[in-house]
């Protein structure tokens, strides 16, 4: 158990005779790690599980070298950010943020100056003094994000974070997880909608029915995936020469001319060898080449070949 | 992977001992249970009784003022034992109503909003929620019950002279052992009813209920059995007993007051149990 990582060794908590997750082991490290899954697969399970929240059935957890059942400690080093969405009756935000800095032991003085950096820091400074009960639900998200950061935490466990979010909420806040990330951070991010952890997170944990089916960057998990053949989108003046040149290599197995006309997908065994070709095959077919992208590289896509099901895992 | 410098720093302060984080959760349920103007209205009232029994014991050793109203010094018959025994009782009815009321409001909205994540997702633990709770719920009931009353018998004491304190000290440890014992059990039993329940009006139902029917039973079997065998389960008879046996007096119950205590060391062990089953921060399905 390394007191700088976050590890989990073969945890399994069970509701009676309800998986929750079963016999997890990961090794979460500094920066954005989303975790994934359809509602009920167990990404929430886990995150309480982090957190102290639960205890599993069996199994170790380490949170930077902290046991999650000494509540003391490890919640000097956590932040968590609920699902739920549930506040004192009456709370007003800087008296929800002030209440949750004197349990952590933040003295009254300090504890008011760091309130309002925090409400400055979601954007709320200006309805620090009204009820939270009247916030809109985004607000009620940034509030949440809010106690979560108080005490300066070095690892951020959020929950469904963007939820409620308007676009330009879940733009803002997306920045500043980046931000946290930067700083040198644990920001772990659960979410069901997958585009929205591709677009933030540096790695994934996917989670399926209570177990981990993939971990790790989301090139790398796409690459050991080899049932599927990786997907390249190539636009270009001349895709039909493109196509023909990709088909005499051994490892494309398709070479796809799309509607548009100016387009190829080609999919291949060997990505890596794949993109070594493709500049002699530009230079010999004489085309002028826009964009090079990989079309499958994503965690929908990746999510989608690992349980079966294509499209959004809600 | 992103490689990141490491920059962040975390709160260096000076930080509020551990040992007294629990009073954060117990100022907030205090600051709670006041927002109440209602609640506040009552608790004055629960002051009322200390404050006749004060005029009382002014105006039994203000020997002008007795002669004005045109009474003797033995107009109740002096301030006796059943003075301070009459006057317990009146402070521990409007005791246990602010617990009743009190007790619910602490804990069952937390549980029926799920908000014990958010609570349990700080440096405490389980046990200081409950400390915290438990605390507040003291620091409201002592005042007009074993604050008054104590200050009641010193003030007798001090007015009576002749060593009227130290030859009824017994007044004494009744009020404060006594009241201690009330308010620990009912609030526990308040407490672990809410947290059973989790909504609030039931919680205060199930309360007054379960005491009604815990009486009833244990009457019952009394009658059943011409026995006091009932009285193992009668928690009213019980603390009455026990209470009854601090001030020197006979008791109501007829089992020896070793068996009321452990009935309501019961009460109290059996609460204790349900808070820490049901105050989870996620409910366990089964």
């Amino acid at each position: 158990m390394t007191p700088d990582a976050i590890t989990l060794r073969d945890v399994s908590k069970f509701y009676g005779e309800v998986l929750g997750v079963n016999r997890i082991t990961l090794d979460l490290k500094p920066g954005l790690t989303g975790l994934v899954g359809p509602n009920g697969s167990g990404k929430s399970t886990l995150m309480h599980l982090l957190t102290g929240l639960l205890r599993p059935t069996r199994g170790e957890i380490s949170v930077l070298g902290v046991d999650p059942g000494d509540p003391e400690r490890l919640f000097r080093i956590v932040g968590y950010c609920t699902q739920y969405d549930s506040f004192p009756s009456g709370a007003t935000g800087l008296s929800f943020l002030r209440h949750a800095l004197a349990l952590h032991g933040v003295p009254a003085d300090e504890g008011d100056r760091r309130c309002f950096e925090l409400l400055q820091q979601v954007g709320l400074a200006d309805a620090a003094r009204r009820r939270i009960a009247g916030y809109s639900k985004g607000m009620r998200q940034r509030i949440k994000l809010a106690h979560a950061l108080g005490h300066a935490p070095r690892v951020l466990v959020l929950d469904e974070p963007l939820n409620g979010l308007d676009p330009m909420g879940r733009a803002e806040m997306i920045r500043l997880f980046k931000e946290l990330a930067a700083d040198g951070r644990f920001v772990i991010v659960s979410s069901h909608i997958l585009h929205e952890v591709d677009a933030i997170c540096d790695a994934v944990v996917m989670v399926h029915g209570g177990s981990v089916v993939a971990e790790g960057q989301i090139r790398a998990v796409r690459g050991e995936i080899t049932s599927q053949p990786i997907q390249v989108l190539v636009r270009c003046d001349r895709p039909r020469a493109i196509a023909a040149a990709a088909l005499a290599l051994d490892h494309v197995v398709e070479a796809k001319l799309l509607d548009d006309g100016a387009s190829v997908l080609v999919r291949t065994r060997d990505a890596d060898a794949f993109y070594a070709s493709l500049t002699g095959i530009v230079i010999g077919s004489g085309a002028a080449v826009e964009t090079v992208l990989p079309a499958d590289e994503s965690v929908d896509a990746v999510y989608g070949y690992l349980i079966g099901q294509p499209g959004v895992p809600t | 992977m992103a490689v990141y410098e490491r920059a962040w720093r975390p709160y260096a302060g000076r930080l509020t001992p551990m040992g007294r984080r629990f009073l954060v959760v117990t100022r907030y349920a205090l600051a709670q249970a006041f927002e109440s103007r209602l609640f506040t209205a009552f608790y004055a009232a629960c002051f009322l009784p200390s404050l006749l029994a004060l005029f009382l014991i002014y105006i039994s050793h203000n020997l002008a003022l007795l002669e004005q109203l045109g009474l003797t010094r033995e107009f109740m018959g002096g301030l006796t034992l059943v003075f301070f025994r009459l006057l317990f009782l009146w402070q521990a009815i409007p005791g246990f109503f602010l617990m009743a009321i009190l007790a619910p409001r602490l804990i069952a909205p937390d549980l029926a909003n799920s908000a014990l994540p958010l609570y349990l997702s700080r440096p405490i633990d389980r046990r200081d929620y409950v400390l915290g709770k438990l605390a507040a719920l003291f620091l409201v009931v002592s005042p007009p019950t074993w604050v008054m009353g104590l200050a009641l018998f010193l003030l007798q004491a001090v007015e009576e002279g002749g060593g009227w304190g130290v030859t009824n000290w017994r007044i004494a440890l009744a009020y404060l052992v006594g009241h201690l014992v009330w308010i620990l059990v009912i609030s526990l039993l308040g407490l672990a009813i809410s947290a059973w329940v989790r909504y609030r009006p039931a919680a205060l139902g199930a309360l007054f209920a379960l005491l009604f029917v815990l009486s009833a039973f244990g009457s019952a079997v009394n009658g059943i059995t011409r026995s006091s065998i009932g009285d193992v389960v009668h928690l009213t008879r019980a603390i009455a007993s026990v209470v009854q046996h601090l001030f020197g007096a006979p008791t109501s119950s007829g089992l020896p007051v070793a068996v009321n205590w452990l009935t309501l060391a019961a009460v109290a062990l059996l609460s204790v149990f349900v808070l820490n089953r049901k105050l989870r921060a996620h409910e366990v399905v089964r």
